[in-house]
């Protein structure tokens, strides 16, 4: 039960990151930052949770997936943020994108794994935009 | 700091240690702009596992009769 109150607990963060901070790089890096550190939370439980013989090939199948798209995210993330700083005129829509891509996709690797662990359908996560 | 950051704070403490939670804390205070090298570092912990495998693998693998 722990656990699972440590994955709300990641989800509400980000998500009170991604919906509510100005969008000036240093709050990007801070969502970004709470996006990274709770997707890494909740991977480590589902790691827990799998060794413990508690997960289905399938659903190991469906995480690997979302955490496959949130490292291609991570990816998207990486390039867009040096093209941002190579940039001389800073644009901070790059900067709410990088955001955006990276909360999404691992919203959706917490959510999922969430799911697994509790039984309980995932509910549909509102996007950082609104 | 609201009631769930420190929830957050106080579970990541439990797991890994309470530098790393001290690390989070300043992350949560931090006001001035990332420089090139605080976001490299953060895309490289990001990346530190390439697959949710790993994961299974860190925790000990899949179950003999898994």
């Amino acid at each position: 039960m722990r656990r699972l109150r440590r994955i709300s607990v990641a989800v509400a963060l980000v998500l009170a990151f991604s919906l509510t901070q100005a969008c000036t790089s240093t709050a990007a890096f801070k969502a970004t930052s709470a996006a990274v550190t709770a997707v890494d939370l909740a991977m480590h439980g589902w790691g827990e949770w799998v060794h413990a013989g508690k997960s289905t090939p399938e659903q190991r199948a469906t995480v690997e997936k979302a955490y496959g798209a949130y490292q291609a995210a991570i990816d998207v993330a990486e390039k867009a943020t040096f093209a941002y700083y190579a940039n001389a005129e800073k644009d901070p829509k790059a900067l709410r994108a990088i955001m955006e891509a990276v909360t999404q996709a691992g919203i959706s690797v917490i959510v999922v794994v969430n799911s697994f662990r509790t039984g309980v359908p995932p509910i549909p996560v509102p996007t950082a935009g609104g | 700091m609201d009631p769930v950051t420190i929830g957050l704070i106080v579970q990541f403490a439990l797991r890994y240690g309470p530098d790393a939670a001290e690390a989070l804390v300043a992350l949560f205070h931090k006001t001035t702009a990332p420089t090139k090298e605080e976001w490299t570092a953060l895309f490289a912990k990001a990346r530190a596992h390439a697959t949710a495998q790993s994961y299974i693998d860190e925790a000990g693998g899949l179950p003999a009769n898994g």
